[in-house]
């Protein structure tokens, strides 16, 4: 199948049909007995500048479409392009190259930095390709530090002497010490406390603006994915459940799992309409049944949900995909009065 | 959620003279190596029959703590130093060992943000209930299994009586934290202390749990002392919400006032960091700095620092927690203003 990339030209990554299981557990002989299916036939596209928000929760595999696409694990099947380069075969001067152009913020700040280095050796890391010398390099690790708004003089500090917010931004200075064309950002700010992520997202939103710099955005949140994406990707379980541009999504949310996490948004106290509380837990991604993996907990589920697999198709409109074969009989305008309210 | 306001309006003037709990002048100090610092510092609120109130706080605010101290489970370097706790009348502070383990769980119950530290793998679901029950009821094992059963399903857990087999790593997250709830509930107490209890968990499960605390407090008129660092999470089923920053209590306030007007500089932060997400357009609003740790506190208000309304007088002594006139509201704070919605 083809990527489904609508309006995008010349993209800088495309993600065709990007299949990665795990062998559940293994039987006394070793062979493989059940087998996790966390990344399932996805595909989308990603221009140059552009932002996309991958929304799901835990379990939908979107931690392991990051490490996919900065190859910390190989793929089962399926192609990754970035900017023409074929990213699950690259070799040699290629791989290099990749290393450099497409970087990645990991969650947790506390485990991703060397505790034992400086904050300007962390950052002057991101610099191997450039070949300066010492003092070049110092004089653009200060530049870096300053654009994720950090002192300078940190440069000579240790992790350990940072808050989280101020070790989340140097991972980010050191990832955009290397150059990037893409960023993958994986729950960036989803271990920090609630007066320190806006600190974080700041940053990252002044390096969208520029638009020369395209982004990955992994989260759970579909209040942040909103504020930072032009884009966001429902996953569900390993596959894409949902795909629009940001406001088209919130206007017109047309899966109903997309559905049920717009209403769990908190609403701080407005009151509104009823939430929808979904029945049940998500089935596990160990031999999913061979229908819609969501069928367990939809209120719309038919005989056909369970048979067949909705593919993803741009039937709400050229932008806005959705894999549901429901979902024109579902009252969009209930579930959004429900939302606006 | 709709209707809870009405039933909490019933409640509160229905309720005795006296609450369910009493916190006065609560203060927690942990011992350093040469220095000690008030954790839990002059904490006061209150709770009623059937109440939910809601403890906002970021990490190092003190709120789990106070937690602990109400059930009596700090223990050197950490020990309440002062004030007072009233449960039922009753002064648990200073209280033997021996009777505060009667109280736990049979009155005041508590549960944490990751159930699977609070349960025992090697044993199935049914062993703990059952030990549970067993431990403070005189039931055989059948007739504890019986309520255990009860419990299950009560909590919302399909074919609960087959499930009593189950071990804790066969159960999901959001299975296992109603399981918590469940175990929490076993021995039908007052009050119970709920920690963190869906950060954890998924978006979607987490709104599933906030609806059955919800509905305990609605059918068994349970009171319920709900800690989060998410406003939103409290907000959205709590009657009270007290928010507390560097140890203190900074305001104290009706949910629906909160989320109409917040008054304090950083409950207003707090709130206005998330609605601006709203706003694609615009950058987030920050609180500047960062929450300060317990051996750096500002010495006068605690919030002086980051705060964008201080006044001199902000950095040389801290404000009361007072009345605000014609409220129902708490606020410590010299120079509050008028809440902008962003």
């Amino acid at each position: 199948m083809t990527a489904n990339v609508p309006g995008l030209a010349s993209p800088l990554l495309v993600v065709d049909g990007l299949v990665k299981r795990f062998a559940a557990s293994h039987d006394l002989l070793g062979r493989v007995r059940g087998r996790v299916s966390a990344v399932e036939d996805v595909s989308f596209g990603l221009a140059r500048g552009e932002t996309l928000a991958i929304v799901g929760e835990s379990g939908s595999g979107k931690s392991t479409l990051a490490r996919l696409l900065v190859r910390l694990t190989p793929a089962t099947a399926g192609r990754i392009t970035f900017d023409g380069i074929d990213v699950t075969a690259a070799k040699g001067k290629d791989s290099l190259a990749l290393h450099q152009r497409i970087q990645i913020v990991f969650q947790d700040p506390y485990a991703s930095l060397d505790p034992r280095f400086s904050v300007g050796r962390l950052v002057g890391e991101g610099l191997f390709h450039s070949h300066m010398d010492r003092a070049s390099r110092r004089v653009r690790t200060i530049d870096l530090l300053e654009q994720v708004g950090l002192s300078a003089s940190l440069i000579d500090n240790l992790p350990h002497q940072l808050s989280g917010g101020q070790r989340q931004r140097v991972g980010i200075a050191r990832a955009l010490a290397a150059e990037p064309d893409l960023l993958i950002a994986d729950e960036p700010v989803s271990a920090l406390d609630g007066s320190i992520q806006g600190q974080v997202l700041n940053v990252l939103r002044a390096l969208r603006a520029d638009r020369t710099l395209a982004m990955v955005f992994i989260t759970h949140d579909l209040s942040v994915a909103r504020y930072m994406a032009d884009r966001i990707a429902v996953m569900h379980l390993g596959k894409l459940v949902e795909t629009a541009p940001t406001e088209q999504l919130f206007a017109r949310p047309a899966h109903p799992y997309t559905q049920a996490l717009l209403s769990a948004i908190p609403r701080f106290g407005r009151g509104g309409g009823a939430r929808t509380i979904l029945p049940g837990d998500a089935p596990s991604p160990i031999d999913p049944p061979p229908g819609c993996r969501f069928a367990g907990r939809c209120a719309w589920r038919t005989d056909l949900c369970d048979r067949v697999d909705p593919a993803l198709l741009p039937e709400v409109s050229p932008e806005h995909s959705v894999a549901c074969h429901h979902w024109r009989s579902i009252d969009v305008d209930a579930v959004a009065a429900a939302q606006s309210a | 959620m709709t209707t809870l306001g009405a039933v909490d309006a019933a409640l509160v003037s229905d309720s005795p003279p006296t609450p369910l709990l009493e916190v006065r002048g609560l203060t927690t100090v942990v011992d350093g190596d040469g220095w000690s610092a008030a954790a839990v510092d002059d904490v006061s609120f209150s709770i009623g029959r059937g109440q939910i109130i809601g403890v906002v706080g970021e990490s190092g605010s003190g709120k789990s703590l106070t937690a602990l101290s109400i059930l009596g489970l700090v223990a050197p370097p950490i020990a309440v130093t002062g004030g007072s706790i009233l449960f039922e009348g009753r002064e648990l502070v200073g209280l033997r060992e021996r009777e505060m383990r009667r109280i736990r769980g049979a009155e005041i119950s508590m549960i944490f943000q990751e159930p699977t530290t609070s349960m025992d793998a090697a044993f199935t679901i049914g062993d703990q209930l059952v030990e549970t029950i067993r431990a403070h009821r005189p039931v055989d094992r059948r007739g504890a299994e019986a309520l255990a059963t009860q419990m299950l399903d009560r909590v919302g857990i399909a074919s609960a009586a087959r499930r009593l087999r189950a071990y804790p790593h066969e159960f999901s997250g959001g299975m296992r934290q109603r399981v918590m709830i469940a175990m929490a509930l076993l021995l039908h107490p007052k009050l119970l202390l709920a920690d963190e209890p869906t950060t954890a968990l998924d978006v979607t499960t987490q709104a599933q749990i906030l609806e059955l605390i919800g509905e305990l407090r609605t059918d068994l008129g349970l009171s319920v002392l709900l800690i989060s660092h998410d406003l939103g999470v409290v907000l959205d089923i709590a009657d009270r919400v007290v928010v507390m920053y560097a140890g203190r209590v900074v305001e104290e306030t009706p949910s629906a006032s909160v989320a109409g007007s917040p008054s304090h500089p950083y409950t207003q932060g707090l709130l206005a960091s998330k609605l601006s997400l709203r706003h694609r357009d615009r950058p987030v609003t920050v609180i500047d700095g960062q929450v300060p740790s317990l051996r750096h506190r500002p010495p006068a208000c605690r919030f002086e620092p980051r705060c964008p309304n201080r006044l001199p007088k902000c950095g040389e002594s801290e404000p009361e927690l007072a009345d605000v006139p014609g409220a129902e509201r708490l606020l410590r704070c010299y120079n509050p203003s008028p809440w902008i919605e962003p």
